[in-house]
C-alpha cells in the first residue's frame, strides 16, 4: 500500500515538471511575448530592450523557466495585464463559484444517474430502457452552449421563471433563506447544462455494469435462495456494479475544475471559466498561464487522491 | 493453396457477421443514413444552397429590409441573419467545416495515438515510461481548456483547429494501444513472427495492429463526435473557425444575444440542431460498431 503511494508520488514529479514546462512553452508561442501589450509606435526599440533586460527576458529560456517556476512555488503567479491584480488572488476569488457549480452538478449526476442506470438495467429492453438509452445518447451529444441557449430561451425568456444569467446578489449568507433561494434560482440552468453530460455517462456505465453483474452466478444463487427482488438488486448487485462507476469519478476530476468554461460563459457565471474566457478575448497571457498551471496541478492532485482512494476501496487492485 | 485463394478473395462486407450485428442495431443504421446524407450535403453544398452564404441578400436581391428576416418574409428556407445572409445556405456550407475538422482531427489523433502507444507497448523500458508520462501530462489539462489557449495564441485557422484538436485527443488511443500491444506481443503468433526474424515495424504493422484495429475504429468514431463538439465550442467562443466562413459553432456565437435569442430563433436553432444530430448520429454509429466488433455478444 505505502509502496504504491510512494511510487505514485514519484510518478507525479516528472508530470509536475511536464505540466509547468508545457505551459511555459505554450506561452512562449504567444505573439510578441510577455511584452506584447507594451509594443506600440510610441515606444522605442531601446526602451523595449531595457524593459526586456529589467524583466530578465533576455536570459536563456531555461533560466527564465526556472525563475518562473521558483516564483510559482512561492505562490507568485504573476499579474494580470488588464487589471494589474495578482493572478493567484483572481483565481482564488473565483474558485468558490466554480466549485459550487461543478460540485453540485457532479453530485446531481451521480445521485440521479445511478438510479436511472439501475432502472434501465432491471427493465432491460422495455420502453423505459429504450427511452433512457436515447436520452443518455442525446445527453452526451448535445453541445452545452446550445442546450444552455435553449434553456434560457424557454425558461427565462418565454416562461420568465428563472433569471437569464448571472450569480445573484453577492451578499450571500447561509442563514438568509431568501438569498439562498435566489442563489438556487440562478444555479438551476447552469447546473442542468453541466450535469447532463456526466449524468448520461454515469447512467450508461451503471446500466452496462449492472447488466453484467445481474448475469453472475451469485445473483442466480441469491434469487434461488428466495430473496426478494429488492434485496437482490440493491444489496447484492448494485454494490458490485458500482466499482466501474468509481472510475468515472476519477475521470470527472478534470471537469470539476476545467469543464465549466462554456457553461459559465453562457450564463455569465463569475467563476474560473468566465475568467479564462475573458482572459482569452483580452489576450491576458499571465492570467491564462496562471489558470492553466493552477487547473492542471489541481487535476494532478485530484487524480493522485482518486487513485489512492481507489486502491483502498478495491483491495484487488495491485500495480 | 486452395485456402489461400479463398482468403485472398475480397469478402463482401454486407455478408460478414459484423455487418449482420451492426444492421440489427436500428439506431446505428439511422445514424449511418443521417451521416451519409450530411456528407452528401457537404459535398453538394453549392448545388443545395440557393444563395451565396457569404453575401447579404440585400446585395443580390436589392431588397432593402432584409436583415434578421423570418423565413416567410425573406422567401428563404430558414430566414436571414443579422447581416442579411441566407441562414440555410450558411448552415449547409458549415457542414463542410464540421465534418472535415472532425475527420482530419481524428485522423491526426488516431495516427499519433497508434504510433506512440505501439512504441511504448512494444519496446517498453525507458521509452515506455517517457511516453506514458507525456500521456499523464496531457491528461492533466482539461482538453477544452488546452485547446482554447492554444487556439487563442496561434492564429485561428481551420487547419490550426484541426491540428490542435488532433494533438490533444490522442492519449486515450495511445493508452489503449499500449495495453493491447502488451497483451498481444506475448501471444504465440507474435512470438513466432519474432523468431522468424520479422522486423519490428513488420510485426507491429502487419501482425499486431490488424488484430486490435476494431476497437481503434470504435474509439476513433467516438472521438470524431467529441472533435466536432470541440470545434463547435471553440467557434462558439470565437477562437475557432473565423467569420465569415460559416461554422455551426460561430453561427451560434453570432446569434448569442438577447434579441436573436428571443426574436430570431431561425438563426440559432438550425445550426444547433445540426451539431446535435451529427454528433448523435456518430455516437449511434460508434455504439453500433462496438457491439458489432464485440465477439462476446455474438449469439
Amino acid at each position: 500500500m505505502s509502496k504504491y503511494v510512494r511510487q505514485r508520488l514519484m510518478q507525479s514529479i516528472p508530470v509536475f515538471f511536464g505540466i509547468t514546462l508545457l505551459t511555459f512553452g505554450i506561452m512562449q508561442l504567444a505573439p510578441g511575448g510577455p511584452l506584447a501589450n507594451m509594443i506600440s509606435p510610441r515606444i522605442s526599440a531601446e526602451s523595449l530592450q531595457r524593459a526586456k533586460e529589467a524583466l530578465g527576458l533576455n536570459r536563456p529560456l531555461l533560466v527564465q523557466y526556472f525563475a518562473w517556476l521558483k516564483q510559482l512555488l512561492v505562490g507568485n503567479f504573476g499579474y494580470s495585464i488588464t487589471s494589474g491584480e495578482p493572478v493567484l488572488g483572481m483565481i482564488f476569488e473565483r474558485l468558490p463559484a466554480t466549485l459550487l457549480l461543478t460540485g453540485t452538478a457532479f453530485l446531481i449526476s451521480f445521485v440521479i444517474g445511478i438510479p436511472l442506470g439501475v432502472y434501465s438495467a432491471t427493465h432491460k429492453y422495455t420502453l423505459g430502457d429504450y427511452g433512457l438509452t436515447i436520452f443518455s445518447f442525446i445527453g452526451i451529444s448535445v453541445p452545452s452552449f446550445f442546450f444552455g441557449m435553449g434553456l434560457i430561451y424557454f425558461f427565462a425568456l418565454r416562461l420568465g421563471w428563472l433569471p437569464t444569467s448571472g450569480f445573484g446578489s453577492t451578499t450571500f449568507s447561509g442563514s438568509d433563506w431568501a438569498a439562498f433561494v435566489q442563489r438556487i434560482r440562478y444555479m438551476i440552468m447552469p447546473v442542468m447544462v453541466l450535469s447532463l453530460g456526466n449524468l448520461s455517462t454515469v447512467m450508461r456505465f451503471t446500466r452496462s455494469s449492472m447488466v453484467e453483474t445481474l448475469n453472475q452466478d451469485y445473483i442466480r444463487t441469491a434469487k434461488a435462495k428466495g430473496l426478494s427482488k429488492q434485496v437482490v438488486i440493491y444489496r447484492h448487485a448494485l454494490k458490485n456494479s458500482l466499482i466501474p462507476v468509481i472510475t468515472i469519478f476519477g475521470l470527472s476530476i478534470p471537469n470539476l475544475f476545467g469543464g465549466s468554461y462554456i457553461t459559465e460563459k453562457v450564463f455569465s457565471w463569475p467563476g474560473m471559466g468566465l475568467l479564462g474566457v475573458n482572459a482569452i478575448s483580452n489576450r491576458d497571457y499571465p492570467v491564462l498561464m496562471g489558470l492553466t498551471v493552477f487547473t492542471a496541478l489541481l487535476v494532478l492532485l485530484g487524480n493522485l487522491l482518486a487513485d489512492i482512494l481507489y486502491s483502498i476501496v478495491d483491495p484487488r487492485i495491485r500495480y | 493453396m486452395q485456402n489461400k485463394v479463398y482468403l485472398a478473395r475480397r469478402r463482401n462486407i454486407f455478408k460478414t457477421d459484423e455487418w449482420k450485428r451492426f444492421s440489427k442495431n436500428k439506431l446505428a443504421l439511422v445514424g449511418l443514413v443521417i451521416i451519409m446524407l450530411m456528407v452528401m450535403t457537404a459535398v453538394l453544398a453549392p448545388v443545395i444552397a440557393q444563395n451565396d452564404p457569404f453575401i447579404s441578400l440585400r446585395a443580390s436581391t436589392g431588397n432593402k429590409i432584409i436583415k434578421n428576416t423570418s423565413p416567410e418574409k425573406s422567401g428563404t428556407i430558414l430566414g436571414t441573419d443579422y447581416l442579411g445572409r441566407d441562414v440555410f445556405s450558411r448552415t449547409v456550407y458549415a457542414a463542410r467545416i464540421s465534418l472535415s475538422v472532425g475527420l482530419v482531427a481524428v485522423s491526426i489523433s488516431t495516427i499519433v495515438g497508434i504510433l506512440l502507444g505501439s512504441l511504448a507497448g512494444y519496446f517498453g523500458g525507458l521509452l515506455d515510461s517517457v511516453i506514458m508520462r507525456i500521456v499523464d501530462i496531457v491528461y492533466c489539462f482539461p482538453v477544452m481548456f488546452l485547446v482554447m489557449i492554444i487556439a487563442a495564441i496561434l492564429k485561428p485557422s481551420i487547419w490550426n483547429i484541426m491540428i490542435i484538436i488532433g494533438l490533444v485527443n490522442w492519449t486515450g488511443t495511445a493508452r489503449f494501444v499500449r495495453g493491447e500491444i502488451l497483451r498481444v506481443r506475448e501471444l504465440d503468433y507474435v512470438q513466432a513472427a519474432i523468431s522468424m526474424g520479422a522486423s519490428h515495424s513488420r510485426i507491429i504493422l502487419s501482425h499486431v495492429i490488424p488484430n486490435i484495429i476494431a476497437p481503434i475504429i470504435v474509439e476513433a468514431t467516438l472521438q470524431m463526435a467529441r472533435a466536432i463538439l470541440t470545434e463547435a465550442a471553440l467557434s462558439y467562443l470565437g477562437v475557432g473557425v473565423q467569420v465569415p466562413i460559416p461554422s455551426w459553432g460561430n453561427m451560434l456565437n453570432e446569434s448569442n444575444n438577447l434579441a436573436a435569442l428571443t426574436l430570431y430563433a431561425w438563426q440559432w436553432v438550425p445550426p444547433g440542431l445540426c451539431i446535435l444530430i451529427v454528433v448523435l448520429s456518430i455516437n449511434f454509429i460508434g455504439d453500433g460498431l462496438r457491439d458489432a466488433f464485440d465477439a462476446r455478444q455474438k449469439k
